[in-house]
């Protein structure tokens, strides 16, 4: 590099300089949530806000963990997830092998309408869905839910597999073939075992979507029994005034799950997001 | 060794030669009848039956006096009519616009910038990574009820801090000043999508070839020149479908302003998702709720045309 010494300071400021700043953007609402989280009513309430708790409690934990639905909302929200994790993980290994593998007729259409369907957003789609689980009898359930968070995660899902599989050499399946397994064998028995990283990658990106999903949550669900930690929340937000550390509490503990899977699957979501939207 | 047959081959004359290996054909893949469809059954019917028949579905409503107790009759275009003649919804367009506009303008901007600091040879560089996509962990509606927590204008740390630091002498109403309202709900959004801009433009950044810089650098082209004639155009591709998945994402933000405010005050910071939601869902109009939606289906079309187009090619590539 041919740069001067007043260039290479120069940068070299800037860049810490930017790092500060995007640091600071980055955590301090964050670090709000989890400070306010540990905070007493009183100092929360306080005419100045304070940095650090001065008398850090856990009782905005506690009461959110024993004295509150939100444990029911947030087992509706792992339930919800979980199925709906397992179902598009199933269908979408099942319809991306044939995209990645096969030659049939209508090929390409396919691949574009599942493209098509991931990038549909729901709220282009909440009202009709609202129709066809009416017409289910399945508002108001869980059961509506999952049949909802479907329409995104199974063209996500497909999506992201197409890119898995055609990363294994075709001739592992040739090989089954000459061997006599069929389709669905090659499938089960060569391509799962191989791509296990990357189905777990997408099943993780899978949940994280259903469990941090609102707005059908919001429309479908009214009821404690059915409600999701989302809509759980924001009801919960609504309905008293004094409750910001309640809230903040459990923010933290519903961001928990997501953060174990970011820090686990960290290496893979940059490499997920050039798989998802621009291989190559 | 004797038993190399292309060797052996070469020393026979023409005729005694053997016949010459079949040639692979060059298809991508293996012709197989009906198994194809078979194995995407179970997809076709979630398409079919969950996306393209709702979809259809909601066209046809939105001609439709429909509510959501009782069926509707068939009233051709005259919810489009009460739109076009409804105040709100009008404002709620052009709010969804700019608001689209502006915010994915700063997330591009910002996100450059961000990624560009953290390509720079850092101590920690991994972690330092980490903390700035930390926001992308957060799920969309916790970070609402964060920015919502900021934004509380009786004991919120926004309003105490403008005033403790003389920035303002009267306590800002984030949420409930029509002037302001728009704007925060903004601010927030930008916090929670600029991650995978930043994410989204780093893998770019540093997947350029070095040398590229490099040759630019020795050529005498400053840093800001470098950037702009060859990081820049190098990127291309990544900015347009990061531009545009955002625009969709953004456009589509529903959670942000259920949750800071509702569309209000007086329905000045309505979008058009969440004037869908209070026609079709809160009155249950669902005709003219569907009207709404359908009325932004032109425009999402050309953008998701656009954007298939240019995934798929990457893909093939």
């Amino acid at each position: 590099m041919v740069e001067g010494r007043t260039t290479r300071i120069v940068k070299r400021v800037a860049t810490w300089v930017g790092l500060a700043i995007a640091l600071f953007w980055a955590l301090a609402p964050i670090y709000w949530v989890v400070v306010t989280a540990f905070k007493t009513s009183k100092e929360i309430y306080g005419a100045v806000p304070t940095l650090v708790p001065m008398l850090p409690t856990l009782e905005n934990f506690e009461k959110a963990l024993f004295r509150s639905e939100f444990p029911r909302f947030v087992y509706n929200s792992g339930f919800v997830a979980v199925i709906v994790t397992l179902i598009s993980a199933v269908i979408g290994a099942l319809a991306a092998y044939p995209i990645a593998r096969m030659e049939f007729k209508g090929q390409s259409v396919t691949a574009r309408a599942i493209v098509l369907a991931y990038l549909l957003p729901p709220s282009l789609l909440f009202i009709p869905l609202f129709l066809i689980i009416q017409r289910m009898g399945l508002i108001d359930t869980k059961a509506g839910l999952i049949v909802a968070y479907l329409t995104f995660t199974v063209p996500f899902c497909t999506w992201m597999l197409i890119g898995y599989f055609k990363t294994i050499p075709k001739e592992l399946d040739e090989a089954a073939v000459v061997d006599g397994a069929n389709r669905f064998q090659v499938l089960t028995r060569v391509i799962l075992p191989i791509a296990t990283p990357g189905l777990a990658v997408v099943a993780l990106f899978a949940f994280t979507n259903a469990w941090n999903e609102f707005l059908y949550a919001i429309v479908f669900v009214y009821s404690n029994d059915a409600k999701t930690l989302t809509t759980g929340l924001t009801s919960m937000m609504m309905g008293d005034t004094f409750i910001w550390g309640q809230l903040m509490a459990s923010s933290v503990i519903a961001i928990v799950p997501i953060l174990i899977i970011y820090i686990v699957a960290q290496k893979y979501i940059v490499e997920g997001l050039a798989a998802g939207s621009v291989k190559g | 060794m004797a038993a190399d047959p292309a060797a052996l081959d070469a020393r026979l004359p023409p005729g005694f030669r053997s016949p010459p290996p079949p040639v692979r054909p060059q298809r991508r893949s293996t012709p197989a009848g009906l198994t194809p469809y078979l194995f995407l059954i179970p997809a076709f019917l979630i398409f079919g039956g969950l996306i393209v028949y709702p979809l259809i579905d909601g066209i046809a409503t939105a001609f439709t006096d429909r509510v959501i107790a009782r069926g509707g009759q068939f009233i051709g275009v005259q919810n489009f009519l009460t739109l076009l003649g409804d105040e709100i919804f009008l404002r709620a367009a052009w709010n969804s616009l700019g608001l689209t506009l502006w915010v994915v303008a700063i997330k591009a901007v910002l996100g450059m910038i961000f990624a560009l600091v953290l390509a720079q040879p850092l101590p920690f560089r991994g972690i330092f990574r980490a903390l700035v996509f930390l926001p992308w962990a957060v799920p969309g509606l916790i970070a609402g009820l964060a920015w919502k927590w900021i934004y509380d204008e009786q004991v919120g740390v926004l309003t105490y801090l403008t005033l403790a630091l003389g920035i303002t002498d009267m306590p800002t109403y984030w949420l409930s000043d029509p002037k302001v309202g728009l704007i925060s709900v903004g601010v927030a959004m930008v916090w929670h999508g600029l991650p995978f801009y930043t994410m989204m433009f780093l893998a770019a950044l540093t997947s350029i070839p070095s040398e590229l810089t490099e040759a630019a650098a020795i050529d005498g082209a400053g840093p800001i020149r470098r950037f702009f004639s060859v990081t820049l155009p190098q990127m291309r591709n990544v900015i347009a479908i990061t531009v545009m998945l955002s625009t969709i994402w953004t456009f589509n933000s529903f959670h942000m302003v259920y949750v800071l405010t509702q569309g209000g005050p007086a329905n000045r910071t309505q979008i058009l998702p969440t004037l869908a939601f209070e026609y079709g869902i809160v009155r249950s109009q669902l005709g003219l709720g569907a009207a709404v939606l359908v009325s932004v289906i032109p425009i999402f079309l050309v953008l998701i045309f656009i954007l298939t187009q240019r995934m798929l090619k990457k893909e093939t590539n």
